[in-house]
């Protein structure tokens, strides 16, 4: 697979060190009602849907980027790659 | 990317290149040309091999195209990628030293797939027998390599063929000079092109012959006749070889009119199928489609490509009969790599394994290294026939790559044995090897074990000398392998209480803290120390193995979690030699090599840090800290000056009895001390079990905090203890489980396990390290070590796990 890495263009996905669904940006709060069992979701349940997925991918072998990566995964069409740390700030930015 | 160089290839890679793009044309042979070299009909009036040449040239002296020969592409992959392997000396007598196979990976934008086409047999009775093969077969042995499979010349050669095309192996045998039996045609109104007998309406019903074809029997109007015949050429027909197409969940259609599947929709995107494996398999068909095809895939990136002046061709009509099997009641083979023949298909229709994933399973068709090439078609029709469906009710076969076998070899590449993966060496290590250490392996590294000497017949003789040395004298050990990671930015310290259970915001600049890091689950991940070298800079460690792991984590948390954080981290593992100077005489060893600092009690305490430098100018850091519970340092230096650090201070030292000491010492030394290692961190374990449940910080947030206090994980009684045998000759054998006096041995009395033993210099026993229920209290009691793996168990005395210096007085000496 190719991933459009948008600092770098596109680099084959052998580059990256795959980690699973971009869910793991949203981090409960620990000091919320609930933050145990938000943390218990956070940690032990993950989203695996057959169709367009936003996942993490870590550019190991790299620039060392986290990208979120938007796939198919019934066809492995990539629809776009974002620098995490901008679609973490973004999400950061719409909670306050 | 063009595959295959027939007909269709060669055209599309010639309007391609002329175009200007950059095109790979890949095929199979060590030639170029596919099916053009076995034909005898001319192109343009000229022999086809004149035609090859021209483009060949051609090709070859455009700065754009790479020609890979003998090199077959085995499958497509995502996005454009492409698996190719090239037999690069497999045909050399002698390959000398190159490789035998490449494996490539191209990633292409476009691609034509010109693949040609496979011919099919017609399963008759026997008609498994050397001397019988496709006609197509026998034509290319003629026309190209001018051999004729019968031992003597004037031997009688047949055709049994339900299409035109085999007619034309008749014509070529003749033009050859080969005797030419005639021609088997089912059909009734079958064509005749020369001077040969023809069958029509005929059909082979049997053949017999010793050690290969001596005679066929030929049926016509329920008349049989048997003629002695040498070699028998049979066409079905032929099939395009769709393959790559119908990677990437592409589905072949039936075509009815040629009687065959075609690539249909789907497959890889921006493969573009064309001449005999698109169904388009006249030479001239051929020659047009490829170039169009290119026009079409180069029009797609924006390249405009005219069509290349193509040489007048042959332009047979395909004409053929659905003639799938000839019935009989003698074994028929079908798939003649797993001798699957049409009575196993009837039994497979008979015991309702109908379906074709059925009847592939149950009959083992196609499943021969072939993958069904020549059968598949033919049984899907026989199974048609029987169910009295049409072929495509029938279903439909697939294919997966890879097209042809490929050897896991070319796939793994160089990556065997020795460099299966990359070997990391300390920068001490050829110094190491000089001293005659032995070196084990810590993940990729090699790091020193210990360092025999003379007269040292076992390693436990090295090992004591090594460990009595630190806690008597002076011990160096390479310690290069520790992670470490830089961290740099106004808000480190804010990162770090983050990423760390304990806080390490508050520690004072020129200080050391021991630092745990929890996975997000609440369990105990990894350990180090965390040095503060200035406001806004920390060193950190991490353990050998995790290194990596915890830089990535790192690299998440600043980047996904808390991107806000002005914060940097970079792996400075390889930057920095770290060489550990562990014993009571360390700070005398220390204090001839720094350039002029003070290394007091007062000015350098326990826990202090400081960058400074040695040997007169080479830049260095110094932390004071122990792994073996002595005074002890650790000191890095660029990497490069690592090997001249070590034997500086192996020199300077002489006289205090500096030892060079490997992992073996390393993990006695804090055994005895009752530092945690991998064995004690190891994924299962927490904080409280090694009786650091205070470090776990309830005054801020960390990864791991929320989730550490679940009920599960804060209720686990289990505690960090040391073991020692009440028989003092006993072993205390690592992964042994701990249980009552008397107490039966299974999982529901089951009170915990040892993680890590050794024979201790210092104690003068075995000991061992290890969790167990309610530990802390229970000092002084003799339990029962369990190994059943080896039949044993030992009573063993719970003591505190520090078997030296409980009061850490040596080390803040």
């Amino acid at each position: 697979m190719l991933i459009p890495h948008p600092l770098l263009g596109l680099r084959d996905a052998q580059e990256f060190t795959y980690l699973g669904d971009a869910a793991l940006l949203d981090r409960p709060s620990p000091v919320a009602e609930g933050a145990e069992a938000a943390f218990c979701d956070y940690v032990f349940l993950r989203g695996n849907p057959a169709g367009v997925h936003r996942e993490l991918w870590f550019h190991e072998q790299g620039d060392r980027s986290w990208l979120v990566v938007t796939r198919n995964t019934l066809t492995h069409e990539i629809l776009g790659a974002e620098l995490a740390s901008d679609v973490a700030l973004a999400l950061k930015g719409a909670a306050e | 990317m063009v595959i295959g160089a027939g007909a269709a290839g060669l055209s599309a890679a010639l309007t391609a290149a002329r175009a200007g793009a950059q095109v790979v044309l890949a095929d199979e042979d060590f030639r170029l040309g596919g099916r053009l070299l076995a034909e005898s009909d001319p192109l343009g009036g000229a022999p086809a091999s004149d035609w090859v040449a021209a483009v060949e040239a051609e090709l070859r002296a455009l700065p754009n195209v790479r020609i890979l020969s003998r090199t077959t592409v085995f499958g497509a992959y995502d996005h454009g990628v492409f698996g190719a392997v090239e037999r690069v000396a497999d045909h050399m007598s002698e390959p000398g030293p190159q490789v035998r196979q490449t494996l490539w990976r191209i990633t292409a934008r476009r691609a034509v797939l010109a693949a040609g086409a496979t011919e099919r047999h017609i399963p008759f009775a026997s008609n498994d027998r050397p001397g019988i093969l496709l006609a197509g077969a026998m034509r290319a042995y003629a026309n190209r390599w001018a051999a004729l499979p019968v031992a003597k010349s004037q031997d009688r050669i047949a055709i049994f063929t339900n299409n035109d095309d085999g007619h034309r192996t008749a014509l070529d045998l003749i033009a050859k000079g080969a005797n030419v039996l005639g021609v088997i045609d089912p059909r009734a109104d079958a064509p005749k092109f020369g001077d040969y007998q023809l069958f029509a309406g005929a059909q082979v019903t049997g053949t017999r012959g010793r050690l290969g074809l001596g005679s066929i029997e030929i049926t016509r109007d329920g008349r049989a006749d048997w003629l002695e015949c040498h070699a028998l050429g049979v066409s079905g027909g032929w099939n395009p070889n769709v393959h790559l197409a119908s990677h990437h969940r592409g589905r072949p259609v039936w075509n009815e009119n040629l009687l065959a599947l075609v690539p249909g929709e789907g497959g890889p995107q921006g493969l573009i199928p064309s001449g005999a494996c698109a169904g388009r398999g006249s030479t001239a068909a051929a020659l047009e489609d490829g170039a169009r095809a290119a026009q079409v895939a180069l029009s797609e990136l924006g390249i405009r490509a005219a069509l290349p002046r193509l040489p007048e061709a042959e332009d047979r009509p395909l004409r053929q009969t659905a003639l799938w099997h000839v019935p009989g009641k003698a074994r028929a083979w079908v798939d003649f790599q797993n001798d699957v023949t049409v009575k196993d298909i009837a039994l497979a229709h008979k015991e309702n394994m109908r379906p074709v994933e059925h009847l592939k399973r149950w009959t083992t068709l196609g499943m021969a290294t072939d993958q069904g090439k020549t059968a598949n078609v033919t049984a899907l029709a026989v199974m048609a026939e029987l169910t009295g469906k049409a072929v495509p009710e029938t279903g439909t076969t697939i294919f997966r790559p890879p097209y042809t076998g490929v050897s896991l070899s070319v796939l793994g590449g160089g990556d065997t044995g020795k460099d299966f993966r990359p070997t990391r060496l300390t920068p001490t290590h050829h110094w190491a090897e000089a001293q005659g250490a032995a070196f084990t392996e810590v993940g990729q590294w090699l790091r020193a074990q210990y360092f025999p000497q003379p007269g040292e017949t076992h390693w436990r003789q090295s090992v004591d000398r090594e460990a009595r040395a630190v806690r008597s004298a002076v011990g160096l050990c390479d310690v290069t392998t520790l992670g470490k990671i830089d961290v740099q930015g106004s808000d480190a310290g804010e990162f770090l209480n983050r990423v760390y259970a304990n806080t390490m915001g508050t520690l004072k600049v020129g200080r050391v803290r021991y630092g745990l890091m929890l996975r997000e689950d609440g369990h105990l991940y990894d350990d180090g120390t965390c040095a503060r070298l200035a406001e806004d800079h920390y060193v950190v460690t991490t353990t050998t193995g995790n290194a990596g792991l915890v830089y990535r984590n790192m690299e998440f948390a600043r980047q996904c979690l808390w991107p806000e954080l002005d914060v940097q981290v970079i792996s400075t593992t390889d930057a920095w030699a770290q060489i550990a100077v562990a014993g009571p005489k360390s700070r005398e060893l220390l204090a001839r090599i720094t350039d002029g600092a003070d290394l007091s009690n007062a000015a350098f305490p326990f826990m202090a840090c400081a960058a400074l430098t040695v040997c007169g100018g080479l830049r260095a850091r110094l932390f004071r800290i122990s792994f073996s519970g002595e005074l002890a340092y650790e000191i890095a230096v660029p990497a490069r000056y690592g090997a001249a650090l070590m034997q500086r201070l192996m020199a300077q030292g002489a006289d205090l009895g500096v030892t060079p000491y490997g992992t073996e010492a390393l993990g006695v030394l804090r055994i005895e001390k009752g530092h945690a290692a991998g064995a004690e961190l190891n994924g299962q374990t927490t904080a409280e079990m090694l009786g650091l449940g205070a470090m776990v910080s309830r005054k801020k947030d960390s990864i791991g905090a929320v989730m550490s206090r679940r009920e599960g994980l804060a209720q686990d009684s289990r505690r960090l203890v040391g073991l020692q045998p009440v028989e003092p000759a006993a072993t205390v054998v690592p992964g042994s489980h701990l249980f009552a006096e008397g107490a039966p041995q299974d999982v529901a009395h089951d009170q915990g396990w040892i993680t890590s033993a050794c024979h201790s210099p210092h104690v003068g026993s075995s000991i061992g390290l290890g969790f167990l229920e309610n530990g802390e209290s229970r000092m002084g009691e003799v339990i029962l070590a369990a190994n059943p793996l080896e039949g044993s168990s030992a009573a063993l005395r719970v003591v505190p796990a520090q078997f030296v210096d409980p009061e850490g007085a040596r080390l803040r000496d």
